[in-house]
C-alpha cells in the first residue's frame, strides 16, 4: 500500500514522519486532516448530500411538526375529498381532514417507530449473533437454528401473522417487525465475531487477563460496531416500508392516528382521488431513498477507512 | 497513569496476604513441559501436531525453537500460553500448572507469560491507540513498570507515537509496539511465535536482537520460535530443533550450528543460502 | 538433479536464442503519487536478473508492469523493449495478450493462493496452452506431463488429475512454474518465489530455477528481498528503493562491495554480517548487547 515503508522502517524518525505524509511537514498535515475531519470523502458524493439534506429536512419536520401543520390533523374540516388547492395543499381525505397536516403529523409516528424498531432488532440480533459466534458449540447451534426458522418464512408475511396475532396497534407492529428482522443482525454479527475471535489482538487481550466476556465486549464488539451501524442505516428504510405495509393492511397504526402506510391504504380504494395515496406515498419514498443513499455512503466510508485501514477515507 | 513508575500495590491477594510474585531469577523454577501431546481434528481426521515433547526454559535463558512449517513449534507455544489444551502431558510454569484458557480470565501467575505473534497487522487492536493498549498491559504488571514513553523508547519509537493508531505504523514498527506491550507486563517468560517472519529481511535480525535485549533488561526468559536458524543463532543460547511433532535435537547454539548430530539438522543448515555473493546454491536433499 | 529431462523433451525444441527486455525511464503515477521514478533496468537474455528491495520499494510494481498488469488507472511513461525491438508499453491490449503469459510469464510468492483451489492441475496447466497454442485436449495433456517432468513433480500422470490442496507448498510452486512455462515463455518473472516456503524446500526451487535458466536459456527476473536467495541465484542485482533503482551491478560486487548507502544498510543487516562485525571487534553476542 505505502510506497514509503522502507523509509518508515529503517530511516530516522523525521524521515519516517515525512514519508508517511508524503514529505509534507507534520504541522501542515495535522491542520489538513483537522479541516477534513467530519466530512469524510465518501459522504461528499452528490447522492449522499441529497440524502443527508432530505433526512435533515425530515428531522426538522418532526421537531417542528405542530408549528408546520396548517390545520389540526384530526379535525374534520367539512370539505371531503377536495383536490389540492391553496387552502389544502395536499387536498383533504374522505373525512375532510387536511392531508398536508396529516402527512406532517404522521412523520412523528412513522420515522421514530422505524428508528426504535431498528435499534431493538440490532441490539437483540447483535447480542445473539455475538454469543453464537464467540462461544460456538451448542449455543451457536441453538441460536442459529432459531434464525434459520425465522429466515424460512417470508419476512413480511411472518410479520403480518405475528402482528395479527398480537392485535392491531403501532406498538404491536413494531414488535412484529423486530421479531422478523433481528436474524439479519445475528447472522452478520456472528460471522464478523467468528472472523475476529481468533485474531491475534483478541488473543493478546486474553493473555493480558480478559475473561471471554470482557474479550467479546472490549476487543471484538468495538471492532464490528461500524458494520452493525451501517446495516442499521440501510435497514431503516426497509423497516419503514414493512411498518407502513402493516399499517396499510390495517395491522399497524389504528385510526384516527395518522400513519403514512395507513393513509396510503385509505387512498388506494379511491383511485380517482389520487392525492389521498400519492402524498403519504411520496413521504415514504423520500425517507426510504434518502436513508438508502446515506446508508450506502456510510458503508463506503467504513469500507475505506476502517475495513481496509486506508487513511484516504477519513 | 503516565508516571514513570506504576503504583506498587502487592496487596490484592486473598485474606489480606500479599501475593508472592517472585521475580528474581534464582527463586523461579522456569518452564517445564513433559511429554506434551497435541492432536487436532480436521474434517474427521486426527492430525498429531505435537507427539510427546519435553521442553525446559530456565529463568533468564534464551531458547531458540526452530523447525519447518507444520513441525508443531507454534502449537507448543499455544500450549504454553494455555491457548491449546494438550491431550497428554504436563506443563508447569514456576510451579503453577498451566491450565487451558476457557471462559475465565487467565490466572495472575500465568499472566507472566506473554507472547509476541507473527502478524504485526493483526496483533494490535486497530481501533485503540498505542497508549491505551500499552497502558492496559502495564496495569497487570505486579512490579513497577516504566512509563509508556519509556517503553516505546526502549523499542526505538518516539514518545509522540503513543497517541497514534496502529494503522499509522509500518509492519516493523507495529511489531516493535507489540514487543513494548508485551514488556509492559514485565513478563518472566516472553514467547515470540515467528515474530520476524512477516518483516522485511533488513528488519529481521534487528527486531530479533531488540526482542532479546528487551527480555534481558527485565530478566525474562525468551522462547524465540522461528524457521530461520541463521537469525535464531544470533540471539539464542540454546537451540531446540523440532520436526514432525518431535524434538529432533537440542544443544548449545554453537554446537548445533557448527556440529549438528542429527541428519535433519544438518539438512536444515545446509539449505540456508549463504549471502557471500559467490552464487553457490544451497544443498538440496529433497523434501522431507 | 541434473538428469533434467529438458534435453530429451520435445518442449523447447523450436526455441531460438534467449530473449532480454530493456526497461528505460519507466515512470508510474497513481492518484498523484509517483510510484516508479525513471526505472532503467536491463533484463539480460539468458541470465538470472535479480531485483532486490523491501516491501513498498516498487520491485513488484516494476515486474507486474513488465508482465503487462500495471495497476488500474496508473499513468505510465517510458519504454519496455522486448528483445530489443518490440515496444510493450502502449501496445494494443489484443496484441499485448500474445506476450503476457505467452512470452513473459510470472510465478508468485504463495502457490496456494496463486492457484485456483477448485480446478484440477490439468485444467490449470493446460488452459494457457489451449488458448495460446491452440492445442487440443490430448496434445495439451501430453505437453502438461512433459512440463511436470521438467519441473520434477513425481508421478506426473496422477498429479494432473489432482487438486492444489493435495500437494505440498514446494510441489505446488513447481507446478506453478510449469504453468508459467506452458506456452514457451522466454522470460520468467519470479516474484518472491521461495519466501512462503521452508528453507529445505526453497533449496529445491532454487536448483530448479537455476537448471531451467541454464538448460533452456530461460531469462529469469528474480524479485526478492532475501539477499541470501539473491546471492545464491542471481547473476546481477538491481537494488530498488522508493520506486527508484539505487544501484545495479554483478552479484559479487553488490553483496561484497556495495556503494550506495542504502545497499550498504541492507547488506549490513544480514545475520552473517552482524556476526562478522562482532567477531572482527572481538566481541560475542552477549558482550556486544548494547552496541547493536
Amino acid at each position: 500500500m505505502s510506497e514509503n515503508t522502507i523509509a518508515a522502517n529503517g530511516g530516522t524518525k523525521t524521515a519516517a514522519a515525512d514519508s508517511r505524509n508524503g514529505g509534507v511537514p507534520d504541522k501542515v498535515v495535522r491542520k489538513m486532516t483537522k479541516r477534513r475531519f467530519g466530512v469524510p470523502a465518501a459522504l461528499r458524493t452528490p447522492l449522499a448530500i441529497i440524502g443527508l439534506i432530505v433526512l435533515a429536512l425530515w428531522v426538522l419536520v418532526i421537531i417542528f411538526a405542530p408549528l408546520l401543520e396548517p390545520h389540526d390533523p384530526l379535525d374534520q374540516l367539512g370539505t371531503r375529498l377536495s383536490a389540492p388547492s391553496a387552502e389544502y395543499w395536499f387536498g383533504t381525505d374522505t373525512l375532510g381532514r387536511d392531508i398536508f397536516s396529516r402527512v406532517i403529523a404522521a412523520s412523528r409516528v412513522s420515522i421514530p417507530s422505524s428508528i426504535v424498531l431498528v435499534i431493538f432488532s440490532s441490539v437483540i440480533g447483535s447480542l445473539i449473533g455475538a454469543m453464537a459466534g464467540y462461544f460456538g458449540g451448542w449455543i451457536d447451534e441453538a441460536f442459529m437454528r432459531v434464525t434459520d426458522l425465522v429466515f424460512a418464512f417470508p419476512s413480511t408475511i411472518l410479520a403480518m401473522v405475528i402482528s395479527a396475532a398480537l392485535g392491531p396497534s403501532i406498538q404491536n407492529a413494531i414488535i412484529a417487525v423486530v421479531l422478523v428482522s433481528w436474524p439479519t443482525y445475528a447472522r452478520l454479527v456472528r460471522s464478523l465475531v467468528l472472523g475476529l475471535r481468533n485474531s491475534e489482538f483478541v488473543i493478546v487481550g486474553r493473555l493480558l487477563g480478559r475473561s471471554s466476556f470482557a474479550s467479546l465486549f472490549k476487543d471484538i464488539l468495538p471492532n464490528i460496531l461500524p458494520h452493525i451501524f451501517v446495516l442499521m442505516f440501510v435497514d431503516l428504510g426497509d423497516c419503514l416500508l414493512v411498518l407502513s405495509g402493516l399499517s396499510f393492511l390495517g395491522l399497524g397504526a389504528t385510526p384516527p392516528m395518522p400513519e403514512w402506510g395507513q393513509m396510503v391504504s385509505e387512498g388506494v380504494t379511491r383511485m380517482t382521488s389520487w392525492w389521498l395515496a400519492f402524498f403519504p406515498g411520496l413521504a415514504i419514498f423520500t425517507v426510504v431513498i434518502a436513508e438508502n443513499f446515506v446508508g450506502d455512503a456510510v458503508r463506503d466510508w467504513f469500507d475505506r477507512s476502517y475495513i481496509s485501514g486506508n487513511q484516504e477515507g477519513r | 497513569m503516565g508516571g514513570s513508575v506504576k503504583d506498587n500495590d502487592t496487596n490484592d491477594g486473598k485474606n489480606g496476604k500479599p501475593l508472592d510474585f517472585r521475580t528474581a531469577a534464582d527463586i523461579r523454577s522456569g518452564l517445564h513441559l513433559r511429554d506434551i501431546v497435541v492432536d487436532y481434528t480436521m474434517g474427521g481426521r486426527t492430525v498429531h501436531a505435537v507427539r510427546g515433547v519435553d521442553l525446559d526454559v530456565a529463568p533468564g535463558e534464551v531458547v531458540g525453537l526452530v523447525g519447518e512449517s507444520g513441525c508443531g513449534k507454534s502449537t507448543l507455544a499455544k500450549v504454553i500460553c494455555g491457548l491449546v489444551e494438550p491431550v497428554a502431558g504436563t506443563a508447569v510454569y514456576d510451579d503453577t500448572p498451566i491450565t487451558p484458557l476457557k471462559f475465565r480470565s487467565r490466572p495472575m501467575e500465568l499472566r507472566r507469560i506473554q507472547m509476541v505473534f507473527q502478524n504485526p497487522y493483526a496483533s494490535l487492536n486497530p481501533r485503540r491507540t498505542v497508549r491505551s493498549q500499552i497502558e492496559e498491559a502495564r496495569a497487570i504488571s505486579p512490579v513497577p513498570v516504566p512509563s509508556v514513553e519509556e517503553l516505546l523508547a526502549s523499542v526505538e519509537l518516539d514518545a509522540s507515537d503513543a497517541d497514534k493508531l496502529p494503522h499509522q505504523f509500518s509492519g516493523g514498527q507495529r511489531q516493535r509496539i507489540a514487543i513494548a506491550r508485551a514488556m509492559a507486563t514485565t513478563p518472566t517468560l516472553l514467547i515470540g511465535d515467528e515474530p520476524i517472519a512477516s518483516l522485511d529481511a533488513s528488519l529481521q535480525a534487528k527486531t530479533a536482537i531488540l526482542m532479546k535485549k528487551a527480555a534481558a533488561r527485565s530478566d525474562a526468559s525468551l522462547l524465540f520460535i522461528s524457521h530461520d536458524l541463521s537469525i535464531v543463532r544470533l540471539i539464542a543460547t540454546r537451540i531446540v530443533v523440532m520436526n514432525k511433532g518431535l524434538v529432533v535435537e537440542t544443544g548449545p547454539t554453537e554446537e548445533i550450528w557448527n556440529h549438528p548430530r542429527e541428519e535433519y539438522t544438518k539438512n536444515l543448515l545446509d539449505a540456508i543460502p549463504v549471502p557471500d555473493g559467490l552464487g553457490r546454491l544451497p544443498a538440496y536433499h529433497g523434501e522431507n | 538433479m541434473s538428469d533434467m529431462s529438458a534435453q530429451e523433451s520435445e518442449l523447447f525444441k523450436n526455441q531460438g536464442k534467449p530473449v532480454g527486455i530493456t526497461v528505460r525511464g519507466l515512470t508510474m503515477d497513481l492518484y498523484g503519487r509517483r510510484l516508479l521514478d525513471h526505472v532503467d533496468l536491463d533484463i539480460a537474455p539468458g541470465k538470472i536478473n535479480g531485483l532486490a528491495g523491501e516491501s513498498g520499494s516498487g520491485k513488484s510494481l516494476t515486474s507486474m508492469t513488465v508482465l503487462g498488469l500495471p495497476p488500474e488507472g496508473a499513468k505510465i511513461t517510458g519504454s519496455i523493449l522486448y528483445d530489443g525491438k518490440t515496444e510493450l508499453l502502449g501496445m494494443k491490449e489484443r496484441e499485448r495478450n500474445t506476450y503476457r503469459g505467452r512470452r513473459i510469464s510470472m510465478v508468485f510468492q504463495d502457490p496456494t493462493s496463486s492457484m485456483h483451489p477448485m480446478l484440477s492441475i490439468e485444467r490449470q496447466l493446460t488452459d494457457g496452452m489451449r488458448y495460446h497454442l491452440h492445442l487440443n485436449r490430448k496434445q495439451a495433456r501430453k505437453r502438461a506431463i512433459e512440463l511436470l517432468k521438467l519441473v520434477q513433480v513425481p508421478d506426473p500422470e496422477n498429479a494432473l488429475d489432482r487438486f492444489p490442496h493435495q500437494f505440498s507448498g514446494g510441489q505446488l510452486q513447481r507446478i506453478a512454474i510449469a504453468t508459467a512455462l506452458s506456452c514457451d515463455s522466454r522470460v520468467l518473472i519470479a516474484d518472491e518465489p521461495t519466501t512462503a516456503l521452508d528453507v529445505t524446500v526453497q533449496a529445491g526451487i532454487l536448483h530448479l530455477l537455476k537448471d531451467l535458466n541454464e538448460q533452456l536459456g530461460l531469462t529469469i527476473v528474480l524479485v526478492t528481498h532475501d539477499l541470501g536467495v539473491m546471492s545464491a541465484l542471481a547473476d546481477t542485482i538491481a537494488v530498488m528503493r522508493s520506486g527508484k533503482i539505487v544501484e545495479v551491478g554483478p552479484r559479487y560486487d553488490i553483496i561484497n562491495h556495495p556503494k550506495h548507502p542504502y545497499t550498504i544498510d541492507l547488506i549490513n543487516s544480514l545475520p552473517t554480517r552482524i556476526e562478522q562485525r562482532l567477531e572482527s571487534e572481538g566481541k560475542t553476542m552477549a558482550s556486544a548487547e548494547e552496541d547493536l
